[in-house]
């Protein structure tokens, strides 16, 4: 299988990993390796001064997974900005997951905020994957504008629904010069491994496995669906036909 | 002297700095970004920045989130 390779950087894996819903950190990190995955998003959130030794972090091995710090929670371009510059404080790395979706019902990413803050970001150094609709023209744009890659969703942000989006998908795959990781809405191992099979470069998963009822089998079953998914596109997946085509040679051996 | 921190009001020594202050919270500096106001102090000014009454102090950390 050919690797994947985001600004430069080369992953072995071409699933990456959501941290939030898990029951615990254990759990969270059990699941992070079964997947097989080289890249992990977090959040950021405000220290709870009562319980300062709350540590996502004991649980995710620098060596082995890269940090992608999200900005989730902000509504404009400024507080991404603001949002951004602190994860790379914190966590001491220019990548970072771009989302801003004010509307807490759909989380559905705001186009125009997004397209700013993916702008401002990339003059300032960081690796930018920004979260979006999945709209062709705007992919483009945000890869103008220096997105290292473009996340695409599949449907909102944990409603597990799948490829609503899968023709809009197809087109910004088609049209791409960054890296296409469709992220969002993947609720089963056979939407990823579709994802995969249309070029998907990458998926990233995180409440399918998170609040199932093992997340280390599942971790492990995305895992194998993205690679299945990901070789057949390589292998070329061959055409549908309106008729049949017979895979048995028609001799007439009973013909007497 | 009093300052802010997350919204929270904390009495802290009147010549304390950012890493005394983390050290008075029992708070590892490792993982943490730091803002007083809309200003993020990279950590290695932590020991210098001295601060000041009343000051809006936001820490930030890593957590779950997809």
């Amino acid at each position: 299988m050919q690797k994947l390779t985001i600004s430069g950087q080369e992953f072995n894996s071409r699933l990456f990993l959501g941290t939030g819903k898990f029951s615990s950190n254990q759990l969270m990190e059990q699941a992070l390796i079964a997947s097989g995955s080289d890249m992990v998003t977090t959040a950021l959130r405000r220290v709870d001064l009562q319980n300062t030794e709350d540590d996502i972090l004991k649980h995710i091995n620098p060596n082995r997974f890269r940090l992608l710090p999200n900005t989730s929670g902000v509504r404009t371009a400024k507080e991404a900005v603001f949002a951004a510059e602190l994860a790379r404080e914190a966590l001491q790395t220019n990548w970072l997951k771009l989302e801003i979706h004010p509307d807490p019902k759909y989380l559905l990413a705001d186009t125009v905020e997004t397209l700013k803050a993916c702008e401002q970001l990339a003059k300032k150094g960081f690796i930018v994957l920004p979260y979006m609709q999945a709209d062709p023209i705007l992919a483009k744009q945000l890869e103008e504008v220096g997105a290292a890659a473009v996340m695409p969703l599949g449907s909102p942000i944990g409603s597990n629904k799948g490829l609503i989006t899968r023709e809009f998908i197809k087109i910004i795959i088609e049209q791409a010069n960054v890296p296409v990781i469709v992220d969002a809405g993947i609720g089963a191992p056979s939407h990823a491994a579709e994802a995969m099979e249309m070029g998907a470069d990458a998926v990233l998963v995180n409440t399918a496995i998170a609040v199932s009822n093992d997340p280390v089998m599942m971790a492990e079953a995305f895992k194998l669906a993205v690679k299945a998914g990901r070789m057949a596109f390589e292998a070329k997946l061959v055409a549908q036909l309106n008729m049949a085509e017979a895979s048995s040679p028609l001799t007439s051996f009973l013909d007497l | 002297m009093k300052v802010y921190v997350n919204d929270e009001c904390i009495d802290t020594a009147d010549a304390s700095n950012i890493s005394l202050l983390l050290k008075q919270l029992n708070t590892t500096p490792k993982g943490i970004a730091v803002a007083i106001g809309a200003n993020i102090i990279p950590s290695n000014l932590w020991d210098d920045y001295q601060l000041k009454e009343d000051d809006q102090v936001l820490l930030i950390r890593a957590t779950q989130g997809g």
